[in-house]
């Protein structure tokens, strides 16, 4: 029955998730950044049979590395950018809830089948776990599977645990800087426990021997930082010192946030959570129980609510954990729930109706692509178009990421990719001014000698190019393409 | 499941991956079917073997998690190898995807000395 129900949870999971590639115009992706992720797939990929990051262009060389060295793999098995970008994605965000499992499962292993039923249900149901897979943050959604799976081999005290900790590293270091996060507050309080102890027998620094003998967690991390760091040296600045800088500065002034939900946003969202969570934090507490999912829940806390570097995004680790302590004050529940079995159900099966009357509505309102059919369709197209060399001109944020991706041309797009070459002042003047100020300050990429495109799409303000006669219009609708004359 | 059919099912599974684009002359269809079995499982599975102190307690959870051990370690091989000189081609895959199993069978006999 358990295992039907478990079946079940996983389809529906993986189906909630494929549900907008079903429809009459399959295979667009969700979310902003599959753009972005295509073309560097792409670029990877067509540099096989050889890996050479160093000659990628610049903007792609600030990623890391780890996502696009799995997917080279998979291009070489014939697996398509689009697929990885879609139904593949959905399989790898169906599998977070089963590594969640995995680990939860450690902590009841007589009530495996309750904690899987559980875990899944609670990871089908969260809006935020959803908003993950529709933003499309691939780097995010392979970093919390090899979050999970270190943290499931640490607690079996392997020393296999270096390979995915080691390989997080490569694949997203907010992640990794959160799971490092985690197992610091995780062996802070038991170190002061070992404290406490050897003083209580005098035995202090054979207290802390014994503990870091103990803890195979000190000598994993700080290996895979010997071992994974080297692969940061060409850009130590950029990929360490920046984000050492970025995080340290955040403890004083206000940071950036990163686009996701904000803190009230998400309160509001995962709110059935919270009372589960809380009590299951104290029951631990009060058994004195600290395990890495309490270490990973008070330490996500502690970074968002104190509104530390990248905060929001930091939210999508949190809310890993937030299920996880939901299923234990559940799970703690147990003797309540047996005493008053009836009320119980009545209240789970409550419980569990309006979260996900919450998400239906949730993914129902929100669960499309950020890109029409049609700009789609017609981006994909601008190959057949348009010179090998064409350059094209992205006006808003965004498109600049599909054009990159789905065009087949390099891209100027404002404050991003490595052809733009002006500053935000000038983009204002692009923006606001006449065609034929447009037209001069074009002029800046001349010396590229190469044909330039401007795309204006439907949901961005519309700008005209009539008004001088270096532009000429190859499409002219509800979304404009057009082409730039003077430098020809 | 024994040693000895652990071994014959790898085994197995790595020769049909190696014959199937000849057979087939379209590794698409290798990649697919075999590849992905052979790639997304045969790795991680032997590294979970190596590491015998390691107690798994089924075969779904031992499948499970070869998953991502897997994709880590060819991942993380590809490059290095690369580095090295090495093409990544669907053939040097397999070989780095049979090569847990060797280290494996490195170790027993190791033991068994």
């Amino acid at each position: 029955m358990l295992g039907t129900g478990i079946g079940l949870l996983l389809l529906t999971t993986y189906g909630l998730r494929v549900f907008p590639f079903m429809g009459a115009h399959t295979a667009v992706p969700l979310g902003y950044d599959p753009g972005l992720y295509k073309a560097i797939f792409e670029a990877y990929a067509n540099q096989l049979p050889n890996i050479h990051p160093g000659q990628l262009d610049f903007w792609m060389t600030q990623h890391e590395m780890g996502l696009f060295l799995f997917t080279n793999l998979l291009h070489v098995l014939s697996y398509t950018s689009s697929f990885l970008l879609t139904f593949f994605f959905a399989f790898l965000a169906t599998l977070v809830g089963i590594y969640l499992w995995l680990l939860i499962g450690e902590r009841y292993p007589e009530k495996k089948w309750l904690t899987a039923f559980l875990t899944l249900g609670f990871f089908l149901l969260s809006i935020c776990q959803y908003q993950v897979f529709w933003w499309g943050y691939y780097k995010n959604m392979l970093g919390l599977i090899f979050m999970l799976v270190s943290l499931f081999l640490l607690h079996r005290k392997s020393w296999l645990s270096l390979l995915p900790l080691g390989f997080l590293l490569l694949v997203h270091r907010p992640t990794a800087l959160y799971t490092a996060g985690l197992i610091t507050v995780y062996l802070l309080w038991h170190l002061f426990l070992a404290i406490q102890k050897g003083m209580k027998e005098k035995k202090v620094s054979k207290a802390v021997l014994d503990f870091i003998k103990d803890h195979l967690e000190i000598r994993v991390g700080l290996l895979a930082l010997l071992l994974f760091l080297p692969f940061y040296f060409s850009n130590f600045n950029s990929s360490i010192l920046t984000l050492a800088a970025r995080i340290g500065r955040s403890f004083t002034m206000n940071a950036a946030a990163g686009t996701f939900f904000s803190i009230p946003e998400y309160l509001f969202l995962s709110h059935w959570y919270w009372p589960l969570a809380l009590y299951g934090l104290y029951e631990s507490l009060r058994k004195k129980h600290f395990g890495y999912l309490e270490a990973g829940f008070v330490f996500g806390m502690l970074w968002v609510f104190l509104k530390l570097y990248f905060y929001s995004r930091m939210i999508i680790q949190l809310d890993i954990f937030l299920i996880a302590m939901a299923v234990i004050g559940i799970i703690e529940l147990t003797p309540w729930i047996r005493r008053f079995r009836q009320i119980a159900a009545i209240c789970l099966t409550v419980l569990f109706i309006l979260i996900g009357w919450q998400t239906v509505q949730y993914v129902k309102t929100n669960g499309r692509p950020l890109i029409k059919w049609q700009e789609f369709e017609f981006i994909q197209s601008l190959p057949d178009k348009m010179e090998e060399n064409a350059i094209i001109i992205s006006t808003h944020k965004h498109y600049s990421a599909w054009l990159m991706g789905y065009s087949g041309r390099d891209v100027i797009a404002p404050g991003l990719f490595d052809l733009d070459r002006w500053g935000k002042a000038q983009w204002e003047d692009f923006w606001k001014g006449t065609a034929t100020l447009r037209a001069e300050m074009l002029k800046d990429y001349a010396d590229l000698k190469r044909p330039l495109y401007i795309f204006v799409g439907i949901t961005q303000p519309h700008y005209f190019f009539d008004d001088s006669n270096c532009f000429k219009y190859i499409n002219r609708g509800s979304f404009d393409f057009i082409k730039y004359i003077c430098n020809e | 499941m024994s040693k000895s059919s652990d071994l014959i099912t790898s085994g197995l599974l790595l020769f049909i991956a190696f014959v199937m684009p000849k057979f087939f002359q379209a590794p698409a269809v290798a990649g697919w079917i075999v590849g992905s079995a052979v790639f997304f499982i045969l790795p991680g599975y032997w590294l979970l073997k190596i590491f015998t102190g390691l107690k798994i307690e089924n075969i779904i959870m031992h499948l499970t998690l070869s998953f991502p051990l897997s994709l880590g370690y060819l991942s993380l091989a590809s490059f290095l190898v690369n580095q090295a000189g090495v093409d990544i081609t669907y053939f040097s895959l397999l070989g780095l995807s049979s090569l847990p199993c060797l280290v494996w069978l490195s170790k027993m006999a190791w033991k068994g000395r």
